[in-house]
């Protein structure tokens, strides 16, 4: 307990000069040092200071406690997702920020302030945390360094940058410090998360799984869903379509029950693609009107919706005049948001609905440069395996050679683990 | 935040154009409906921050 930084906090908040305090006690310089803590006091002279300011020692260690519990609480609440608690208390913690600042817990209360930001998707504010941190980064014991490598992790998650994401997380999770469950379970989660938005489906799969175990036995059943999620789109993506329909299944039925209005349209998508993908065009045809009826408009889950629903309906040979019409409409509503991704899909669907051929070269010369200029090599590698089908097909071996060492660059990165 | 920022943006450009679409699909909107709905989807803390990879809809990071 750092007690001349308390006496100086009390001392400010009641207004007294060092002068008063000391007089009849000690030198004014000797408070001074007790203040930077640059000189520890005996006992009797904290307890004639503290005696003056109206406080109690014991007093001092209660108030400490709490504001231990604060932090500990906010970071359960922000591990939970329990939105109006992490504001509440991080309210509180804002409150108390002075008694932080003379606190032992100054460090902490700057990484979860920091945490807070990223929470809030306010990068301005987090990189103005960032820096508040760099200065105290000196002061950091072994578990905070580690817990500002978790963090950043996050940040590179949340700002895109996928693969520094990894490292950072990885970095995170091989230090092995007593940071308890919760942490390390959205360690696993964000890292699953990761590679499955670079198509590294097995390392998705494994990670997944691992958080999946944390979260259950930590009984955070926000990230349980979540996880199981990631579960099924790896199955999925790593063609284990039964597994995937084992997951997807209870998956449906709790996102139904207790996040219809914000998981459940995603999930649906995710579970008709599973159909598509395993060639049950129909019963897609189902999910994928449902997902289309529930998913909110500019959202992702309506968009990626939209076009799995295209390509469902393509495949199933039922093209009609409602299908022409929702090609138009991916083609021009999404491209603010999502840049030309579903731009050069549904122009290339369109295509392919005039002809193979038209759009086998609209895939070359568009759809798949973007695909793998955006990291999107999932997609990359399926519109890929249509272009070599069809050179191969028309005998046309140069291209089929050519676009056969691409795809297998491309899986080569499919099997990349660890940074 | 951004990308929530754009997406409104996006919403107050493409109304008509989705408003269209989805008369010809089968769940019917409304212009207004659809300025209410991006408000509350901005406010959510659900889907449509990140960045479409590979057509799946991924569970959100934060």
């Amino acid at each position: 307990m750092n007690v001349g930084s308390i006496i100086k906090y009390y001392r400010t908040k009641k207004g007294m000069t060092q002068t008063e305090l000391a007089e009849g006690i000690c030198s004014i310089s000797h408070l001074s040092k007790i203040e930077t803590n640059m000189y520890s006091a005996n006992e009797e002279t904290v307890g004639l200071l503290l005696d003056k300011l109206g406080l109690k020692l014991d007093e001092i260690a209660d108030n400490l406690a709490e504001l231990k519990e604060i932090l500990q609480e906010f970071i359960s609440s922000v591990f939970m997702r329990d939105t109006a608690t992490i504001d509440t208390l991080f309210e509180e913690m804002m409150q108390k920020e002075d008694y932080f600042e003379t606190s032992e817990y100054v460090n902490l209360f700057h990484l979860y302030k920091y945490r807070y930001f990223l929470n809030k998707a306010d990068l301005k504010e987090a990189q103005v945390q960032m820096k508040i941190l760099q200065r105290l980064k000196t002061t950091f014991d072994p578990i905070e360094s580690n817990i500002l490598t978790f963090f950043n992790g996050f940040h590179y998650t949340i700002t895109e940058k996928t693969e520094e994401a990894i490292k950072a997380l990885n970095k995170f999770l091989e230090n092995p410090l007593p940071v308890g469950g919760q942490w390390v379970g959205e360690a696993y989660y964000l890292l699953a998360r990761a590679h499955v938005s670079m198509n590294q489906n097995e390392a998705g799969l494994i990670f997944s799984k691992k958080a999946y175990d944390i979260f259950m036995n930590e009984s955070n059943f926000s990230r349980q869903v979540h996880s199981q999620t990631i579960i099924g789109i790896s199955y999925m993506r790593l063609n284990l379509y039964n597994e995937a329909i084992a997951i997807y299944k209870p998956l449906l039925q709790n996102t139904r029950m207790f996040f219809r209005d914000s998981l459940y349209a995603g999930v649906l998508v995710n579970y008709g693609r599973c159909l598509h993908m395993s060639k049950q065009y129909g019963k897609a045809q189902k999910y994928l009107d449902e997902a289309l009826e529930l998913a909110e408009p500019y959202t992702e889950s309506h968009a990626v919706g939209l076009l799995i629903w295209l390509e469902n309906v393509q495949k199933n040979r039922k093209v009609n005049k409602q299908w022409h019409s929702r090609v138009q409409l991916l083609k021009e509503s999404y491209k603010e948001t999502y840049g030309k991704y579903y731009y050069h899909y549904s122009t290339y669907l369109e295509k392919l609905e005039f002809s193979q051929l038209e759009g086998v070269k609209y895939a070359v010369k568009w759809l798949y440069p973007y695909l793998v200029k955006h990291q999107n090599y999932g997609d990359a590698r399926e519109i890929i395996e249509v272009i070599i089908d069809y050179y191969n097909d028309i005998g046309d071996f140069t291209k089929t050679k050519e676009f056969y060492d691409q795809w297998r660059l491309l899986i080569e990165k499919e099997r990349i683990y660890y940074g | 935040m951004v990308k929530l920022k754009k997406l409104i943006t996006a919403g107050a450009l493409g109304v008509t154009v989705l408003a269209g679409g989805f008369m010809a699909g089968s769940a019917l909107h409304t212009a207004t409906d659809h300025n209410d709905t991006l408000h509350q989807v901005a406010s959510d803390d659900t889907y449509g921050t990140q960045t479409v990879k590979d057509r799946t809809v991924l569970p959100p990071a934060r």
